[in-house]
């Protein structure tokens, strides 16, 4: 056990020293790619903070990040005096607001397919509401966002291009994913997952479980809507693509093949599946067959996903080197 | 005022009717038991008491409170524990993570010391009260295990943890031994007996005569959703109605 | 003014005669599997493609065009039972968050291998001539309106007949509410299970193939009429094909109406109705019994 953590933070310690050193080794396509699924991966993980340790199937997290992406590509396309980061901190904060307020009616009787279905309904109707905004560019969006100097008095951050956005996305999404750690390793995530486990023994330890769930619901709304704002200048066009039910479906697609009981888990889903997009990238239609034929095979044989997978490899293999040991 | 007082309790499935005005009242450090056959409505009128059904009728009141409108959260948070007939744990979990959710709860909602709200693990405090509690029902050696790997007979008992690390005052009991081994029955009874001892009152239901004649003060038969018979053990054992409505059948562990 | 609104009420029946079709498969599937599938309008998908391939874009004659859509459908029919055999009765005991994630990988499926299969162009297909007309009652309706409301009527009949009070139906019911009990008493389960299940695929593929005239046939096929039969499924109760036939014509009116009366903002009083019904009944207007 201890052995398979050493392991996870040595893969983790490459990976991140990978990630910073991306911009030398890759293009720019490439990296731009990197960039994008470092979001998808904090998205992600903010989806898993519902789905895994709150019990919440939402099929429309998409929502939270459209609010995100729409609060700074507005502030950004129409000139309002906001600086960036205080831009960022608000879209999060309209993102937990408006999570909460969702949550706190849509949680109050649905879970399972009514919660599915109803998280959908409301983030398409959230479409429809951005589509017939003339503030929010309609139809088309909100496009031509450039990217921002960060002037902290002392110095100016100049995140104009896109390596120096690129170091800037990878900071807020190591500390997103750290800050998310940290909360699940916690008594709130020790609680959150009794909750997820077994909603009824939770409520007869004296916990509320539809304010867990509550809690749970405007996190991941919050982070979702940060991992937006971040995208809004880095693909430096927001539409309403962004809040659809297939901008919905790619957390769970990544959690599901990353592995939804490891914390790790939608990380890896998020950078394999972008992976299998840019293979597959010259190919109409191949991608979904991919993912498709991936996922299901998941479900079907590894529910537990690629970090589940090789967890449990891993134990094996640790198991048959003690039996060995006591053989000798 | 009685510690647990119930007052015509009235419960509807569809036409069904599982409860029909059922009264009972339970004085504070009594071990009260509830028996009667398969469908009498004993375990209907536990989901009443506890807060998980609301009834059709009828009031709960504990401490001299009204816990209608509680939920079972809020019941649990005035002194309520609960165990189910089939152990409930969370079995993802080790062991002892089971009992310190619980016993981290508990402190959350009495504003007890917890750990600094930047340390994410459990405060060593946390960690030896878990431990103290699991070595109170036997299960301190096997901490690390996952609790799906555990016995039906070791679960109950690590319900029985996690359930006591909530310091309850009333303990309702769903067939604490339903499908225990002897021995570990036996083991159940010694539990059950300190924490009579420990001014704990318990409320029960349970098929095994023994662990009733055992421990508790009054016993109450439930038939078809009304109360036959209700007062100490050996009064109610020679009732008439009650011989022929369950004792008289039931012949063999009667 | 009062034109315009009995004008919105027929379209209103018509539209949630479309979305019936759709949803009768829709909730079918659930009655009998309680999955959720989110591969269906996939196969309302599919099955256009075939009819297309069948009657090019101007079917010759009303029988030629039914017998395309007959042939969608039991091509989508034996795709539901490769579907039910290799993935969907696999999926009992898994957690139900889960299958509808299968259920969206199969969609992802079918989505790619339409993309490679059918390509990115856009078709057409005219009703066929004898259809290709319109009444004029005051209101003007075309003769392909009044035959998707024929078909919806004519489903919705059969299925209620059908399930009722034909001896198959009743084993279906039965399974549906209770496969363990329907196993000890001696039902094939899983044959019963496999041929409903064709049967909803099969209703998916009917639908498609019905409904592709007069629409431009993209990949997009259906999403509109699928959003409102996932809606109409749950809100008629899942799995109870008279709820579905009853929400169904509630949100067509309500859709036709928003149209009408709400012309800036179409298609969000539907989602509004959606969202006070599963917060008002959770389970449904006409809940199954359990």
């Amino acid at each position: 056990m201890t052995s398979y953590k050493a392991f996870s933070m040595l893969v983790l310690a490459i990976a991140f020293a990978a990630l910073t050193l991306a911009p030398f080794i890759v293009n720019q396509g490439l990296l731009f790619l990197i960039g994008l699924a470092m979001l998808q991966a904090l998205f992600a993980l903010s989806w898993n903070l519902m789905f895994s340790y709150a019990g919440l199937g939402s099929f429309g997290h998409a929502m939270f990040y459209g609010v995100g992406a729409y609060a700074v590509a507005a502030i950004i396309f129409h000139g309002l005096p906001i600086p960036f980061l205080a831009g960022v901190l608000l879209a999060t904060l309209l993102g937990a607001i408006s999570a909460f307020v969702i949550g706190s009616i849509v949680l109050r009787r649905a879970t399972g397919i009514q919660l599915a279905v109803l998280t959908l309904a409301l983030s398409q109707l959230a479409l429809l509401l951005v589509s017939y905004t003339n503030f929010l560019g309609r139809d088309d969006g909100l496009s031509g966002l450039a990217r921002p100097r960060i002037n902290l008095g002392a110095f100016v951050l100049d995140l104009t291009s896109q390596t120096a956005f690129y170091y800037f996305i990878l900071a807020a999404c190591a500390l997103g994913a750290a800050a998310l750690l940290w909360l699940v390793s916690g008594p709130i995530g020790r609680r959150m997952l009794a909750v997820r486990i077994d909603s009824e023994r939770a409520a007869f330890l004296g916990i509320d479980v539809r304010r867990q769930r509550l809690i749970a619901f405007t996190l991941a709304g919050a982070v979702a809507a940060f991992a937006g704002a971040l995208a809004a200048p880095w693909t430096q066009i927001v539409s309403t693509d962004s809040m659809s039910w297939l901008t919905s479906a790619q957390p769970m697609l990544a959690t599901l093949l990353g592995g939804a009981g490891s914390f790790w888990g939608p990380v890896i889903g998020a950078f394999a599946l972008t992976m299998v997009n840019y293979a597959t990238r010259t190919f109409a239609g191949l991608s979904e067959l991919m993912v498709g034929g991936i996922l299901l095979a998941v479900v079907m044989l590894a529910p537990s996903g690629i970090a589940g997978f090789t967890q449990s490899v891993a134990r094996t293999a640790a198991q048959w080197t003690k039996r060995r040991e006591n053989i000798q | 005022m009685s510690f647990l007082a119930a007052s015509q309790i009235r419960k509807k499935y569809g036409d069904f009717e599982a409860l029909k005005g059922v009264d009972l009242t339970v004085e504070k450090a009594q071990a009260f038991a509830i028996i009667g056959p398969n469908g009498a409505g004993k375990t209907t009128l536990f989901r009443v008491l506890t807060g998980e059904t609301p009834a059709d009728g009828g009031s709960v009141a504990f401490d001299g409170r009204d816990v209608n409108a509680l939920p079972a959260h809020q019941r649990v948070r005035m002194g309520f524990g609960r165990t189910f007939q089939v152990a409930r744990i969370f079995g993802e979990l080790s062991i002892l993570t089971n009992v310190i959710v619980a016993v981290e709860a508990r402190r959350s909602q009495t504003g007890e010391p917890k750990a600094a709200w930047w340390d994410w693990r459990p405060s060593a405090e946390i960690r030896d009260e878990a431990r103290a509690i699991l070595e109170s029902v036997g299960l301190q050696s096997r901490v690390d295990e996952h609790a799906s790997q555990l016995s039906h007979g070791d679960k109950k008992r690590l319900e029985f943890a996690i359930t006591l690390a909530g310091r309850p005052r009333l303990l309702m009991l769903d067939e604490p031994t339903a499908g225990m081994s002897i021995a570990d029955r036996r083991k159940t009874a010694q539990l059950l007996q300190k924490l009579k001892a420990e001014q704990i009152t318990i409320v029960m239901t349970e098929h095994d005569m023994d662990i009733i004649f055992d421990i508790a003060d009054r016993l109450m038969v439930l038939n078809y959703g009304e109360v036959v018979s209700v007062g100490d053990p050996e009064a109610v054992r020679q009732d008439e109605t009650v011989k022929r409505v369950y004792l008289g059948r039931g012949a063999g562990h009667a | 003014m009062t034109s315009q609104l009995s004008f919105a009420a027929v379209n209103g029946i018509v539209l949630g005669m479309a979305v019936f079709l759709v949803a009768a498969g829709l909730t079918l599937v659930f009655g009998i599997l309680k999955i959720f599938n989110f591969a269906h309008g996939a196969f309302f998908m599919i099955g256009a493609y075939v009819t297309h391939a069948v009657t090019g874009q101007e079917p010759s004659s009303l029988p030629l065009f039914m017998f395309a859509a007959l042939v969608a459908a039991m091509a989508m029919g034996a795709l539901g039972i490769l579907t039910d055999a290799v993935v969907l009765r696999r999926l009992d005991g898994v957690p139900r968050d889960y299958t509808l994630i299968a259920t969206f990988a199969i969609l992802l499926l079918c989505d790619g291998a339409a993309k490679i299969v059918f390509g990115q162009d856009i078709y057409t297909v005219y009703p066929p001539p004898v259809l290709d007309q319109t009444l004029n009652v005051g209101i003007v309706v075309s003769y392909y309106s009044l035959f998707i409301v024929l078909c919806g009527i004519v489903l919705f009949l059969l299925l209620d007949f059908g399930l009722n009070h034909l001896w198959f139906g009743k084993l279906v019911q039965a399974v549906a509410r209770d496969p363990w009990m329907a196993d000890v008493i001696g039902l094939r389960v899983q044959s019963i299970k496999l041929i409903s299940v064709g049967a909803s695929f099969a209703l998916a593929g009917l639908a498609g193939g019905l409904l592709v005239a007069n629409q431009s046939l993209s990949l997009n096929l259906g999403h509109s009429y699928l959003l409102l039969a996932f809606n109409s499924v749950i809100v008629g109760g899942l799995g109870s094909i008279r709820g579905a036939f009853i929400a169904a014509i509630i949100f067509g009116l309500f859709e036709s109406f928003n149209s009408v009366l709400l012309p800036s903002m179409p298609g969000t009083i539907s989602y509004a109705v959606l969202i006070a019904v599963i917060l008002w009944k959770p389970d449904g207007l006409f809940p199954e019994r359990a």
